[in-house]
């Protein structure tokens, strides 16, 4: 018994700090999500709501077409990123010679990543600023007509194109190092074998990169879903409400129309959705790890 | 310094790791513990360093206890399996390492360290980070780092285990001369019953966390007192044969299927005669050869191994397969036929339903 | 076969410029008047560079304090969440108990950060340390903590416990063996974790524009503001966003190797 509180010592700390600040919260909310909760309308009383909020959420049309424009992003935004971060990843492997230019591609590449979302938002708003941007100013140079980037067929597209620019060098990095970790061994096998390019492709390098693949498309997938800067200094959400995403919603709720006990109730929806996909795939990775390559 | 061990009893989780062990090692004396992988060897040696705590038991240094001192205190030196060498710090920082936290001043940990170095001969290494060196020259690093600041108990955690076949031979011939230009107490841990055999004073057999055996080498080699040692502590490992033991007058006869043994010669030595027995006989205490021996068994051989120049000749006995040590070459393949001749006065004996000796203890010398 | 490499040299080259393309637009503009900035046909380089906008950005009394108050709040947060990390990290590394806590501290990671900002928010609106540089502390440490932890569990991992045995055999107590055997070997790894933590703590956005208004403002909260005015300042906000920049490309050059170890080993 002495030697365990001794060595607890050690994980204490951080414990109770991740459990004041960030599990206690998280479990006060869900008891606020019971209550009608609106200090800006009807002051700081809270009155007991039997679940009312949620009633409302799952009941609201807003709600329903952000998570559509969720699907939408993530389907969208995760599918292009994993694709063109694949092929980057192979083209940078394969076809540059040298290690150093490879090291500087690298680096370009993954450039994104670092920056701070909120400025990634920044600077993409600059490029896309309607009329006189100068991606709209490209658009007429070549022939488009002028394209205006936020409006309600276009501003959901934009978020997504910023979006793959930020993201699109993790997926890269993630399989260019798994990548390099495949014994060159089983290439040279492969070749001694007289195994054509494309079918080595096919049928040793993607399946031995499956599931780096799916690892970086699940956290990517993970990510995708707490995305909030991009949209707050490009759109806000509009036009109108047209690219909002639930986590916006949520703020909104909470911060615009001081909704407390509607935005902790999304914002647990929200989570509790997070948790369920997440043990799900989690579990089917799992099965799928029984298969493990070894050399 | 004489080390004392009292009921010591360690569990980790629910796996009970070591069960009741008590043993002793004399003073300046060189003491191995045998037993094969999981027996509890490192266990003990960590828990006699203090780096591990024992659940119950005593540990005694010259008569005084010493459970409560933490390791940095208890002024033992020890050199681990898997050498731990700081992978950060060149072979002369290793080795200078706990001098300097003694306190010891630059130009006497530069004298001391060249000294330890020149007595395994790794004078040339000093400069080098561990992950350039090879087995042996780690090992020996290792060895170095352990002896460079003295002490009263130094712990082995087998150290030959990591090298290749030759160089274990002279590393075993190395550490015997170190032990005696040393003279200071060393307790050696090791799954290979060669070593005890080489270069052990005292013995200690360990399985599954209990004590088989304790004694002068030599001692328990003569007289295993249970089926285990007899087993394990024989190279090549014992010949174990399951039957029964009957009194026919006069006579005592062991019989297994066809095959019987007359034991009457060491009938004298037999504390009691159980039914079901296990005998043992070692594989170069049985006589071999191809023509008939006067008073022998004949026996039908099944292969041979053929090891440098000696040869192990697989044959069977009744329904046993037996194993028998030859120093010359025979290249068999089944079929011939043999003759063996078995001294009973070789022969072990062992209660089947308590594995244990039924045998009185031979002291002889030498 | 080429041709084969040509196209492949080619796309490769695109998409590269087109990584590079919002870089080099962000600089151009931070050069600039601001009736330079969104001219018509655009000015691929400003006709008198101007470094103004930098001045603003370093100096003035709102961007330049932002910067102050991120340097603030992320090295501090730092300082605290890696040290607590560091020591639950060793703990989990050693004593194989309570892994359960070890994976639940990785959990909170997968909700979305909106999901405590609010209550954070009234909770620290009710402690009335709303808009202060331990606010944001207190919250950083608490997002950041569990990926110090998993991280630093991870650099302990490598040193083997015997190396721990042996040192506290020669002579030096446990907390001796961690500061002058296991750190050292493990450095480059706390140096990772350390650079990593700060910039997650730098980039961080939406716990900054909750928590804090005129005071405790960190350089996030900055940008958004200048656009919601009428005059929307580009070319200040670029200039800006680039010095922010600086500290991000910087630790990338330097930590690149651990930085995909913490994405491809979770």
């Amino acid at each position: 018994m002495k030697k365990i509180s001794k060595s607890s010592l050690f994980f204490l700390p951080a414990f109770l700090w991740v459990f004041l600040f960030i599990l206690f919260p998280m479990i006060w909310s869900l008891y606020i999500s019971f209550f009608k909760y609106n200090p800006a309308i009807y002051g700081p009383k809270m009155t007991f709501n039997w679940g009312l909020n949620y009633y409302y959420i799952l009941t609201d049309k807003r709600f329903w077409e952000s998570m559509l424009h969720q699907l939408y992003y993530t389907g969208v935004g995760v599918a292009v990123e994993v694709t063109l971060g694949v092929l980057v990843a192979l083209a940078i492997y394969n076809y540059i010679r040298s290690e150093w230019l490879k090291m500087v591609c690298l680096i370009i590449v993954t450039l994104p990543i670092m920056a701070a979302p909120i400025i990634v938002g920044t600077i993409w708003r600059l490029l896309f600023n309607p009329g006189s941007g100068v991606l709209s100013a490209l658009s007429v140079m070549l022939g488009f007509g002028a394209i205006d980037w936020f409006d309600r067929a276009h501003a959901m597209n934009s978020l997504i194109i910023a979006d793959i620019w930020e993201w699109t060098g993790i997926i890269a990095l993630i399989i260019y190092a798994a990548r390099i970790a495949i014994p060159a061994r089983i290439y040279e096998l492969a070749k001694t074998d007289g195994i054509p390019d494309r079918i080595v492709f096919r049928r040793i390098t993607l399946p031995l990169l499956a599931e780096p693949i799916g690892m970086a498309t699940l956290i990517r997938m993970m990510d995708s879903y707490k995305f909030f800067d991009l949209l707050f200094i490009m759109t806000r959400g509009g036009p109108g409400t047209a690219t909002e995403l639930p986590t916006f919603y949520t703020f909104i709720l909470a911060f615009e129309q001081s909704d407390f006990g509607k935005a902790a109730a999304l914002s647990w929806i929200l989570g509790l959705i997070a948790m369920f996909i997440m043990q799900y795939i989690w579990g089917y990775f799992r099965k799928l790890r029984r298969f493990e390559v070894r050399l | 310094m004489k080390v004392k061990v009292e009921g010591l009893t360690k569990f980790f989780g629910k796996r009970k790791a070591l069960d009741n062990v008590s043993f002793e090692a004399a003073d300046r004396a060189f003491t191995i513990i045998l037993g094969p992988p999981g027996a509890g060897k490192t266990t003990t040696l960590k828990i006699l360093a203090g780096l591990i705590k024992q659940d119950s038991g005593k540990i005694f240094f010259d008569g005084e206890e010493v459970t409560d001192i933490p390791p940095e205190r208890r002024n033992v030196r020890m050199v681990f399996q898997s050498f731990a060498l700081y992978p950060h710090m060149t072979v002369y920082e290793n080795i200078a390492f706990p001098l300097k936290v003694a306190g010891m001043a630059e130009e006497e940990i530069r004298h001391r360290v060249k000294e330890v170095a020149e007595f395994l001969k790794i004078e040339g290494l000093l400069n080098r980070l561990p992950h350039n060196l090879s087995g042996g020259e780690m090992q020996r690093v290792a060895i170095a780092r352990a002896l460079a600041r003295e002490s009263e108990l130094y712990l082995l955690d087998e150290p030959l285990v990591n090298l290749d076949y030759k160089l274990r031979e002279d590393m075993r011939a190395e550490l015997k001369r170190m032990q005696r230009e040393l003279n200071k107490t060393i307790i050696y841990a090791t799954p290979d019953p060669l070593e005890p055999l080489a270069i052990g004073d005292y013995l200690i057999v360990l399985n599954g966390g209990k004590v088989m055996q304790t004694g002068r080498t030599i001692d328990v080699y003569q007289n295993p007192e249970n089926l285990f040692v007899g087993k394990y502590f024989s190279v090549p490992p014992m010949n174990l044969i399951e039957g029964t033991l009957r009194r026919k007058g006069e006579r005592v006869i062991f019989e297994s299927g066809e095959f019987t043994l007359d034991l009457t010669e060491i009938k004298d030595r037999m504390t009691y005669i159980p039914a079901d027995v296990v005998i043992g006989i070692r594989p170069h205490e049985i006589k071999f050869s191809m023509e008939k021996i006067e008073g022998g068994i004949r026996v039908k051989t099944i292969l041979s191994e053929v090891i440098g120049s000696d040869t192990i000749v697989h044959l069977k006995l009744g329904e046993n397969l037996v194993k028998v040590f030859v120093p010359r070459i025979y290249r068999l393949f089944g079929g011939e036929e043999a003759w063996i001749k078995i001294d009973p006065k070789s022969v072990y004996v062992f209660d089947k339903r308590n594995e244990k000796s039924i045998l009185r203890r031979l002291s002889r010398n030498g | 076969m080429e041709l084969k490499r040509l196209i492949v040299w080619i796309a490769l080259a695109i998409y590269i410029l087109w990584v590079l393309f919002p870089i080099y637009w962000a600089i151009n503009s931070s050069l600039k008047y601001v009736w330079e900035v969104n001219a018509i046909p655009p000015l691929w380089w400003p006709p008198k560079p101007t470094l103004k906008n930098y001045i603003w950005a370093l100096f003035s009394e709102r961007a330049g304090k932002s910067l102050l108050n991120s340097l603030i709040v992320s090295t501090g947060s730092t300082a605290i969440a890696v040290f607590l990390g560091a020591l639950a990290g060793y703990y989990f590394s050693r004593y194989r108990m309570h892994e359960g806590i070890f994976w639940w501290l990785l959990t909170t990671r997968m909700f979305p950060p909106i999901i405590f900002a609010i209550p954070i928010f009234l909770m620290f609106k009710y402690m009335g340390i709303l808009d202060t540089h331990l606010a944001l502390i207190i919250a950083y440490v608490a997002v950041n903590i569990p990926l110090a932890v998993w991280l630093m569990r991870g650099y302990f991992d490598e040193v083997p416990v015997e190396v721990e045995e042996a040192a506290r055999l020669d002579g030096l107590t446990p907390f001796k063996v961690i500061w002058k055997i296991t750190m050292p070997i493990i450095a480059p790894g706390v140096a990772a974790t350390i650079a990593l933590t700060w910039i997650f703590a730098w980039n961080e956005f939406l716990l900054a524009y909750v928590l804090t208004r005129n005071v405790a403002f960190t350089y996030p909260v900055v940008l958004p503001t200048e656009v919601v005015s009428s005059q929307v300042f580009y070319n200040r906000m670029t200039a800006l966003s680039i010095v922010a920049l600086l500290p991000s490309i910087i630790i990338l050059l330097v930590f690149r190797k651990h930085i995909v170890r913490m994405y491809v080993l979770r």
